[in-house]
């Protein structure tokens, strides 16, 4: 197309400026259709046709290795064990609720995976469904911290932590206070607040700092004595592991599950729970208040709970299993930040957290601006 | 009276096959823009949930230094994008109008190619350039000095724009370029003046129109990039567009965002009505078919 309309403008006559405007229309409805696409604003598909009698679950994912991990690992498994198809929409949870808010079961999807606590809100607003007990047996061997009440528990756990180059920083990292070690000046990477790990991020330096949640001036004194050395804040795991990967920064503040990654890729990264305290969170997948596929959603959300499941789980994407069922083999609990290291965490207070992510964020974008 | 109901007639047909994409423009633009505006005079409650009618919205983008710093930087990025696709795009224009064939072909498609790379991998391209030891941080001194050489900086963010809308300008100015009389310049030259005196004083002056032109179009697409600023600017260097992303996105804050939205509209709007004017005024200089 651009060779073709490239080639045959200096041919035209004056009375075809309309064909040069064409192209740059072309160009420009492609540029907004990727600039859609890149946001992370893709519509979910409709639910597609499949032979008689095979119900189809769509269910939001996060893109990128996690949901490389659930395609190989949950989605088959599913797909043959209750003869449905599963359709996976890339959308992060924040972008995820916001579209339950705006369209409820209207969205369109049938299961809502959060990585950031935002059940709660869903919740207490109605937009996911409390899970049966019965058809979700796997729900009472649950970990303490994976349990969510009425709703679905969490199928998984994280943990922010930092990730470090193990060649270029030594001693290694032990305590959320080395970040700001003069040696790493403009050497070190935070994730942004938009992100679980970013949130937690403030959450640790305010608490760490002498803050609490209703008190966050430490915090943001703490982000702000940081600024000197950061190199810079990213959304996102991939920007994350591009920065690390290529030597650019030193530290980077993110979880334990891209850390995990990191070293399956031969990367030479450590990955340290700072001793001074952090915070675990859970993987949650939630039915839709409203889903037509309620029973169908409630079976996936048990398969992912699995013993064996998440077993697969934590070896292909690097999070902790919930299941107390679950053990993991020995090479793994060793790569993996193991079950005990993460129980001495705790988990952010998820009324606290979404009362206050609108002012915590306004003030960390103000902080860390040019 | 007969004629005038038959020209009526006529013009009703010409709309006609407009029905079809007006149909959909008011589905997709119209209709929506209008829920926009009413959000963006309602009361925030919180996340994702409104109240009733209230102008505290637009008293909040316009008071607080932090989202009008944020207005001021969008505008600034737009006027400083389309003064440099201006100077950059003349020189191609001009040969693309003038040069030979072979050239026009190379710089046409040379010109073209940003606008059909996808702008994510386009601006990837700028990321690697851009980084601390990347040949454009180098080569830029002192502004791509900081820790992340020209990442998250104003001038990253500018020279990615006017990548992209380099298009737009050079076309624009093509048309202009290539309608001018070449009888004016020759007839110049055969009165003794030089080629930089007919360029200066005929070229030039007669090609202002498309300038303009030109630089309103960017300048008004400009205000609205938003997949540029975000990959490039990231987190640190916020324009409105990407905090209108933040808002409605990760904070649920629609009212705000509507609010943003609506005066980055307005002022496209101003732009594009100075737009449609200069190019109906202009239209006897007969420098102005592409934009008329």
């Amino acid at each position: 197309m651009a060779l073709t309309s490239g080639s045959a403008v200096p041919l035209s006559g004056p009375g075809q400026a309309g064909h040069r405007w064409r192209t740059a229309g072309i160009g420009l409805a492609a540029l907004l259709a990727v600039g859609l696409a890149a946001t992370g604003c893709t519509s979910s598909g409709t639910a597609g046709g499949g032979e008689e009698g095979t119900r189809t679950l769509i269910v939001t994912s996060f893109g990128g290795s996690f949901e490389t991990a659930q395609k190989e690992v949950l989605i088959p498994e599913f797909e043959k064990r209750y003869n449905a198809k599963v359709e996976l929409t890339t959308l992060l949870s924040a972008p995820a609720l916001a579209k339950l808010k705006a369209q409820g079961a209207n969205s369109g999807f049938d299961v809502v995976q959060f990585s950031g606590g935002q059940e709660v809100e869903a919740g207490t607003l109605n937009l996911i469904a409390p899970v049966d007990a019965a058809a979700v047996p796997n729900a009472a061997n649950m970990v303490e911290q994976a349990k969510r009440g009425q709703f679905a528990p969490a199928f998984a756990l994280n943990s922010t932590g930092i990730i470090y180059n193990t060649e270029k920083v030594t001693p290694a990292p032990t305590s959320w206070n080395d970040l700001y070690d003069a040696k790493y000046k403009g050497r070190v990477g935070l994730p942004d607040i938009s992100n679980t790990s970013g949130l937690n991020t403030l959450y640790m330096l305010n608490q760490v700092n002498g803050g609490s949640g209703t008190d966050m001036k430490p915090g943001y004194d703490a982000l702000r004595r940081l600024m000197p050395n950061l190199h810079s804040v990213y959304r996102d795991g991939a920007t994350m592991t591009q920065l690390l990967g290529d030597g650019t920064i030193d530290m980077a503040v993110f979880d334990s599950g891209y850390a995990y990654l990191l070293r399956q890729q031969g990367q030479k990264v450590g990955f340290v729970l700072p001793e001074d305290g952090s915070l675990v969170y859970g993987l949650t997948m939630n039915v839709v208040a409203g889903s037509k596929n309620a029973d169908l959603a409630q079976k996936l959300i048990d398969l992912a709970l699995e013993p064996e499941i998440q077993v697969a789980f934590a070896k292909a994407a690097g999070y902790v299993p919930t299941n107390t069922g679950a053990t993991l083999p020995a090479d793994l609990a060793e790569t993996l930040p193991v079950r005990s290291e993460i129980e001495r965490l705790s988990v952010a207070d998820g009324a606290v957290v979404s009362a206050n992510r609108a002012a915590w964020t306004e003030e960390w974008n103000k902080i860390v601006a040019k | 009276m007969t004629a005038g109901r038959n020209r009526g007639g006529a013009r009703r047909a010409a709309w006609l096959p407009l029905a079809p994409v007006l149909t959909l423009y008011a589905i997709q633009f119209v209709v929506p823009m209008a829920l926009v505006a009413v959000t963006s005079f309602r009361r925030h409650e919180s996340a994702g949930e409104m109240g009733g009618f209230t102008t505290d919205n637009f008293a909040k983008v316009l008071q607080d230094p932090y989202y009008l710093g944020m207005l001021g930087r969008s505008l600034a990025l737009a006027g400083e994008t389309a003064l440099l696709t201006a100077v950059l795009g003349y020189p191609i224009a001009y040969a693309l109008a003038r040069g030979p064939r072979w050239l026009k072909v190379v710089l046409l498609v040379v010109v073209m190619v940003p606008l059909m790379t996808s702008s994510v991998v386009r601006s990837f391209g700028w990321m690697v350039l851009f980084a601390r030891d990347g040949i454009f941080s180098t080569l830029a001194g002192p502004l791509g000095d900081g820790p992340a050489g020209l990442m998250y900086t104003s001038t990253g963010v500018l020279l990615a724009t006017a990548h992209v809308l380099l298009p737009f300008m050079v076309l624009t100015l093509y048309g202009v370029l290539d309608r001018l009389n070449p009888t004016l310049v020759q007839a110049s030259m055969n009165l003794g003046a030089s080629r930089t005196g007919t360029f200066l004083r005929i070229t030039l002056p007669l090609s202002m129109n498309g300038v303009v032109a030109g630089m309103l179009l960017v300048f008004a697409t400009a205000t609205s990039a938003f997949v540029t600023p975000q990959l490039i600017g990231g987190t640190r260097y916020r324009v409105a567009a990407t905090e209108i992303y933040e808002q409605s996105i990760n904070l649920l804050n629609w009212p705000l965002a509507s609010a943003m939205a609506v005066l980055l509209v307005a002022v496209a709007l101003l732009t594009m009505a100075v737009y449609t004017r200069l190019s109906r005024d202009s239209g006897a200089s007969g420098a102005t078919g592409i934009i008329g």
